[in-house]
């Protein structure tokens, strides 16, 4: 596909055929030819051919084949006449990122970092089949469908200030446990509070580096702490609630006339029964997700307890980055409402707007960027520009650049410890397949993906961290 | 074994081969299950019978293996292989013969969260089913 290079960290592809609009895809040239390997591209201007997009289509640096939307794309929606599509938003939806502090520094804790990674791995359920930490009776799923980490911190899973410094509040409003099928919620009953599998994991990290001091100190960041990170989502329950709506939205297409060129796109109008049914249940499952990660928090602030007394671990923030929101935003000039889809890329609103927490409303919303499993982790802030150019958006991790299947041929598993060990770093997995398949050679360059948001102005660097054990399903 | 691995950026991919359909179809669940737990972790203790319906041959398939998941996730029932029929054109029949989630539970290698219909072809060729799918892990 022929791309044109307006700016340094940009590559327009100009719309053709069935393109509603031009796509934008976020990149250096080397990580271009990266995405360029795969169908992310084709992904991208399918994603412009959706009925009501507005602005172009974009794909954050991060971006790699999806399904129907490319990992890392971003689109809005109009309310009126535009579409909502589930693989936009993705199976795990409200797949999202938290980050606590601590009250020690990495040496501090390095000694005992193996009697931790085995307390963090007994308390939190990682892996296929593991029950979570918290049964749910039927009301208490719906509860939680409902109320998100609120339900949590209600039952003293957490405090006022975890939920104050979670996205959204760790409540999406509008959800409704009716709207999530029966199918979903026998996924979902046993699995709150467990970390699941894929590319999922929790992190002990130290700070290695801070790039903007008054952010990091509002963060309770300082070079040589420790804190920790973990990756997770909606589980069994959100997958089905995508699978569900898929297939609810594929049999309503013809009677709105949509015609899309991927089946993973199927899509209905937002203003109809079946567009306003999912974002419904999708605000379940995400509300289920914030409820997921509080339950990990706690099981976290146990196990440091179990190994140090108890231990202070404070949320930094708590971020989606599988999602769709109503947000407002300047198009045009002028102020519009709109739906925007955000798959494997994350919210970041720049200093002063309104939903960013009063902690670090002068500074911009925190956004927390998982690397690869043994490489590094960022925090970064929502800046000016992503309102403008992205919708408020910027990436959510390294995006994968190596299949599953070679990524398990290239190592084997005593050669991934052994390097893990050269590192410094204490890993503990459920699978030696799963640790195999998210080798930190399987996926790009972190700082490379960083610099392009950090340049482009949609987001700037915080600080850096990087692991010092790690806990996988 | 009557299928194999496809590779995916992302996520997993598997291509199953039948005399039959419901041959086909069997070996694609057996292909996603020999991905989450080796078939030596995976005993039959039991049946189980699903009925699933579908519009066409795509979402049959799709439908079909997202229940043997739900299986999985929802009852904790570890299939070890599948029997699959046809009552109706787009109706499928899955006999489940595997035991509920042992305790301790075996060591698994993935957790597939869901079949997709990213590529999905099924094809009846000079007297051979093919499927092509790949599922999100």
């Amino acid at each position: 596909m022929e791309l044109e290079h307006p700016t340094p960290y940009t590559y327009r592809l100009p719309r053709t055929g069935a393109m509603r609009t031009d796509g934008v895809l976020y990149a250096d040239a080397k990580l271009r030819a990266l995405i360029e390997g795969d169908a992310t591209l084709t992904q991208l201007a399918n994603v412009a051919t959706l009925p009501g997009i507005v602005g172009s289509a974009l794909a954050m640096p991060d971006a790699h084949q999806g399904y129907g939307f490319p990992i890392g794309g971003v689109a809005a929606m109009d309310l009126e006449k535009g579409v909502v599509s589930p693989g936009g938003i993705g199976y795990d939806i409200n797949c999202g990122v938290r980050l606590l502090t601590t009250p020690f520094t990495a040496e501090e804790i390095r000694p005992r970092m193996r009697e931790l990674v085995d307390r963090l791995f007994a308390r939190i359920p990682c892996g296929a089949g593991r029950d979570g930490t918290t049964p749910l009776s039927p009301a208490d799923l719906d509860a939680v469908l409902r109320d998100g980490a609120a339900w949590c911190v209600a039952r003293g899973i957490g405090t006022e200030h975890d939920r104050e410094h979670t996205e959204s509040l760790g409540r999406l409003p509008d959800a409704d446990p009716d709207a999530v099928t029966h199918a979903a919620k026998r996924r979902g009953k046993n699995q709150l509070g467990t970390l699941g599998s894929g590319n999922h994991f929790l992190e002990v990290q130290r700070v290695t580096a801070v790039h903007h001091d008054a952010a990091a100190r509002a963060m309770g960041l300082a070079v040589g702490n420790a804190v920790v990170l973990f990756h997770c989502g909606s589980r069994g329950l959100g997958h089905q609630t995508c699978a569900d709506h898929l297939e609810i939205m594929g049999q309503a297409m013809a009677k709105y006339g949509i015609t899309i060129p991927d089946r993973e796109l199927a899509c209905a109008p937002i203003r109809s029964p079946e567009g306003e049914t999912y974002l419904r249940a999708m605000r379940a499952a995400a509300n289920f997700a914030f409820a997921n990660r509080q339950c990990i928090t706690a099981q976290t602030r146990l196990a440091f307890a179990d190994v140090f007394g108890p231990t202070e671990l404070r949320v930094v923030y708590d971020v989606c980055h599988n999602i769709a929101k109503i947000e407002e935003h300047i198009v045009g000039g002028v102020s519009r409402r709109l739906l925007v889809h955000r798959k494997g890329a994350t919210r970041a609103f720049p200093p002063g707007h309104p939903e960013v927490p009063a902690a670090y409303r002068a500074l911009g919303q925190p956004v927390i960027i998982p690397g690869s499993m043994g490489t590094a982790s960022y925090v970064l802030l929502g800046r000016p520009e992503a309102m403008r150019a992205t919708f408020g958006s910027t990436c959510h991790g390294a995006g994968r650049v190596m299949s599953r299947t070679k990524a398990k041929r290239s190592m084997h598993l005593d050669e991934l410890r052994r390097a893990m060990r050269d590192r410094d770093i204490v890993m503990k997995g459920a699978s030696a397949v799963g640790m195999l398949e998210e080798i930190p050679e399987a996926y790009k360059d972190i700082h490379a993906v960083v610099e392009v948001v950090h340049n482009a102005g949609l987001s700037t660097k915080v600080a850096l961290l990087a692991p010092m054990g790690v806990i996988k399903g | 074994m009557p299928y194999r691995y496809l590779e995916h950026e992302s996520d997993e991919g598997i291509e199953a081969r039948g005399g039959t359909r419901g041959e086909a179809y069997a070996a694609a669940i057996e292909g996603m299950l020999d991905m989450m737990a080796p078939p030596e972790a995976r005993t039959v203790r039991e049946e189980r019978v699903m009925v699933i319906d579908g519009d066409d041959e795509e979402s049959l398939f799709v439908r079909t293996m997202n229940a043997v998941l739900l299986a999985f996730d929802a009852d904790r029932f570890l299939p070890r292989d599948a029997a699959v029929s046809f009552p109706a054109p787009f109706q499928a029949r899955v006999v489940l013969r595997g035991a509920a989630l042992p305790d301790p539970l075996p060591q698994f290698n993935v957790y597939v969260k869901a079949v997709t219909y990213h590529q999905l072809s099924i094809t009846h060729r000079d007297g051979e089913w093919v499927i092509r799918c790949f599922v999100d892990v």
